[in-house]
């Protein structure tokens, strides 16, 4: 039994917390604008691409290769954010739009990298470490811790300061901050360009140990769904565990039916569809329709 | 309460002829109806020709469309998994015929069926929840049908990633031809050309256009429509939404496997790739073009769209679907209201005299 | 039969009690539900509607227990609510608006209601385009239309002008006399007076009075809610 449990267990919460990643930045932003925005992934994918292409295609250095990405992915960000909310107000424009610009994005790539598939480099060395008697590559520990810290960062930041509670404030309830003076619009910014960053690291850190490739903008709603369901979305609470039981589950199916390879998806799809047919309502309570 | 209504209300037309009376007799139907069969006239002059491919295909695209429209653009429900469905009636048909010899209205049905019934199931426990995240759901859905199929293919006894050797679309007429060749008609290129599978999907398109048109006009198509403005009211004043909404959700995935049953028998092949996003994003283009929830402005639309796809492919090759994203997005930021509104104000643009 | 039984009805929000242990019956007359500001009003008519579910107690209309049923059962048994912020559907015509819940009902029916809320001018025209006080008179249409037998009506005259409000009270007083039995939250009190024969009146979310409109203007608990005057004379 521990031969299996070991490795889901190692595995399941390294990637565990890359998950929380993307999934608090889908939350963030989702919270904040009630509407869905579908390039949240594409920017994963092209801070993936970004990578590569500072790194391999133009020599730098990998930190500054990884810096610039994550920039990158920021301004893009906020770009789409300013345009779409300015031209489309409408809900139902707006989410229209942004799987237009994922798509767009991705036939881009496609265009550019018509290979496909690029190995974009890790952030360490692979020599295998231990752990629990698991040998994990270094890449996979650095990109835990380096998703703790995080985490423990944003917490803070949203707990103890000051604008911290502004932008909490501000995603529960964006009229009543208005009332208060909040500046709602700044907010705003602040939280896509924070939702852009925590998802642009996640790719920093899970794509070395996977392969990127133009349809990769998928993946984070993989993870974003499954939380939704679970705790409904713009609820923190809840995100946290969601996305460990997303992590737990796909490392289960993985580790426990090897011949499943490639199905992680269709699982993590099952769950969120079985959890619904239980709990309708979702834990958090998910905007269930009359 | 308040009295019955009296003699006058039972003399008054039934709602039923009353919405059919309306629907037939609106220009933008009775324009897009013209459309399709002038578009089938021009075709059959030059059967196989580029055009007539290319009408073929836009005739799928304008069945994805009107299927997406009817459920989508009606009730706000946006549903990214039309390729799933789509996909979904392609491998069905290519399953029923590679286990036996299966003539094309088994395939085109079957793949019907099959997507009735997928469409119900994912109906029942997503509607229950708010637009957003059926939504987010339903954008899974082709990537659980592309990650299935690649996983899972051998274990499946697929041939390859897909089928292969379906039966052509056109072969649908072969008994009618044979059956009417007494009277020396000539109608044998139906069953050997493109402008025989025009014909068939433009029927089945004329067809679909007045159904969906009869039930947007009828009680359940204002129930749809009041879902997209304010489903919380309907609920408060003895409306239960759930039902309206499967039952549209499931009609709509029908008809997207009708369309991938329909396209794989005119490549004969079905595979991998019609799970692809390209399947959401030319019908959402051509509806956004046509108007949202218009459904007729639909045909116009997807003909251009598609011919105009199909023109510039062979120039651009693969950076042509990045053009078309690039037109939708302005599309979409710019014209909200579809050509419609840009349409009619060139109309009254042109039938405005001369000053001076 | 009693149209509508709230019995010991309690909700509370956080450590607030907004409905405290609320109990009325109501048969034929036209109840109107007043009180202060945060008196609990229309918490206590979403708790009826089924919009809130209470923590404590019961509520039965004709003689069924509707206490934990969904809105739109209760609205199919009989008992409608419209809303204080008015909630037409903008893409559809007002005519429109009104078939949706007219299933049962012909189009003469439809055509009488547009008839006794005025609006039968402008049945054809979008609803989103329509000014706000025939978007109240909407809202009570559409309230009719889904043929109630107990019509809860929340702040039906809200944020009209004096001159509107006095039609949209001559419509509902056409609308008793046909028979049509209403529940109504009202602040404007004086001008939904004629319309009503008892009432109920709430402060701080605990029932305080129960009776005629004439013994309410008497009632010392009702005075002091509102007067603050612990005078009992009139």
């Amino acid at each position: 039994m521990s031969s299996v449990l070991d490795p889901v267990v190692v595995y399941g919460t390294l990637f565990g917390l890359t998950y929380v990643l993307i999934a608090l930045g889908f939350t963030l932003l989702f919270g904040i604008s009630r509407v869905l925005n579908l390039t949240y992934g594409a920017l994963y994918m092209v801070t993936a691409y970004s990578v590569y292409y500072f790194a391999v295609q133009l020599g730098f250095n990998l930190l500054l290769a990884t810096a610039l990405a994550i920039g990158i992915a920021v301004v893009l960000g906020l770009l789409v954010f300013l345009l779409c909310t300015k031209l489309a107000p409408d809900p139902m424009q707006f989410l229209i739009v942004t799987i237009f610009i994922a798509l767009l994005l991705q036939y881009l790539f496609e265009y550019w990298y018509p290979a496909g598939v690029e190995l974009v480099p890790g952030l360490v060395s692979t020599q295998e470490i231990l752990i629990l008697g698991v040998s994990v590559s270094p890449t996979y520990i650095a990109a835990g811790a380096v998703a703790l810290v995080l985490l423990v960062v944003l917490w803070v930041w949203i707990e103890w300061t000051p604008y911290g509670h502004t932008v909490r404030a501000t995603a529960e309830d964006p009229e009543t901050a208005a009332l208060f003076g909040i500046r709602v619009r700044t907010v705003y910014l602040v939280v896509v360009a924070v939702s852009s960053v925590l998802v642009a690291v996640a790719a920093v850190l899970i794509v070395p140990a996977q392969e990127a490739t133009p349809q990769m903008w998928i993946e984070p709603f993989v993870i974003a769904f499954v939380v939704a369901v679970i705790g409904g979305l713009g609820n923190f609470k809840w995100t946290i565990p969601a996305a460990f039981m997303v992590s737990y589950t796909q490392f289960a199916v993985v580790f426990g039916f090897p011949q499943t390879a490639g199905a992680q998806d269709i699982v993590a799809f099952l769950v969120a569809i079985g959890f619904i047919i239980v709990v309708p309502r979702g834990i958090g309570g998910i905007g269930h329709a009359t | 309460m308040l009295p019955e209504g009296g003699p006058r209300a039972r003399r008054a037309a039934s709602p039923l002829l009353r919405t059919a009376r309306r629907t037939v007799l609106s220009p933008t139907y009775l324009f897009a109806i013209a459309l399709i069969g002038f578009v089938f006239y021009a075709a059959s002059g030059s059967p196989d020709s580029f055009f007539a491919y290319s009408m073929v295909l836009a005739s799928i695209f304008i069945t994805l469309a009107l299927a997406w429209d009817f459920s989508s653009g009606l009730t706000g429900y946006l549903n990214f998994g039309l390729p799933f469905f789509f996909g979904l009636g392609a491998f069905g048909a290519g399953y029923l015929s590679w286990h036996g010899d299966r003539v094309v209205p088994e395939l085109l049905v079957f793949g019907f069926a099959v997507g009735l019934f997928a469409g119900f199931l994912f109906s029942i426990p997503t509607l229950r929840l708010r637009g957003p995240y059926f939504s987010l759901l339903s954008l899974l859905l082709p990537i659980i049908g592309t990650d299935f199929v690649v996983a899972f293919w051998a274990q499946l006894h697929l041939p390859t990633e897909g089928y292969y050797s379906l039966p052509f679309l056109y072969t649908f007429w072969t008994p009618v031809v044979q059956s009417l060749s007494p009277l020396h008609l000539p109608i044998q290129y139906l069953a050997t050309t493109n402008a025989g599978e025009l014909l068939l999907l433009s029927i089945v398109n004329g067809v679909l256009l007045t159904g969906f048109l009869l039930l947007r006009g009828s009680h359940f198509g204002l129930v749809l429509r009041g879902i997209r403005d304010d489903e919380d009211a309907l609920g408060s004043q003895g409306i239960w939404t759930f039902p309206y909404k499967v039952t549209a959700f499931t009609l709509s995935s029908g008809v997207a496997a009708y369309a991938g049953a329909a396209y794989a028998t005119t490549v004969t092949y079905s595979g991998v790739d019609t799970f692809q996003f390209t399947f959401i994003l030319f019908p959402v283009l051509i509806v956004i073009l046509g108007g949202l929830g218009r459904l007729s402005g639909s045909v116009l639309a997807g003909y251009l769209v598609i011919y105009l796809y199909q023109y510039l492919q062979p120039v651009f090759s693969t950076a042509t679907l990045i053009i078309f994203s690039s037109i939708a997005i302005l599309l979409v930021l710019f014209v909200a209201g579809g050509l419609e509104r840009p349409l009619r104000a060139f109309i009254q643009f042109m039938r405005t005299p001369e000053a001076g | 039969m009693t149209l509508l039984e709230v019995a010991g009805v309690t909700r509370s929000f956080g450590g607030n009690r907004a409905v405290d242990d609320v109990s009325f019956r109501m048969e034929v007359d036209t109840l109107a539900i007043v009180g202060p500001n945060g008196a609990g009003k229309t918490t206590l008519l979403n708790l009826i509607a089924g919009w809130l579910h209470p923590e404590l107690g019961a509520i039965t209309f004709r003689d069924q227990d509707v206490t934990h049923h969904p809105p739109w059962r209760i609205a199919q048994l009989g008992m409608v609510k419209t809303y204080q912020v008015v909630r037409p559907f903008r893409t559809l015509t007002v005519q429109e608006n009104l078939a949706l819940f007219g299933k049962k009902r012909g189009v003469a029916d439809l055509d009488r209601i547009l008839e006794v809320t005025g609006l039968r001018d402008v049945r054809d025209h979008l609803a989103g385009a329509l000014p706000f006080g025939l978007l109240k008179r909407l809202e009570l249409a559409k309230g009719l239309a889904a043929m109630p037998d107990l019509l809860l009506l929340d702040e039906p005259i809200g944020g009209l002008s004096r001159a509107e409000a006095q039609g949209l009270v001559a419509s509902l007083t056409a609308l008793k006399s046909s028979g049509v039995r209403m529940v109504i939250v009202e602040h404007r009190l004086s001008e939904i007076l004629p319309v009503v024969d008892r009432v109920v009146a709430l402060d701080r979310g605990r029932l305080i009075f129960h009776g005629t409109r004439e013994e309410f203007f008497q009632d010392p608990a009702v005075r002091t809610a509102y007067l603050g005057s612990s005078d009992a004379a009139g």
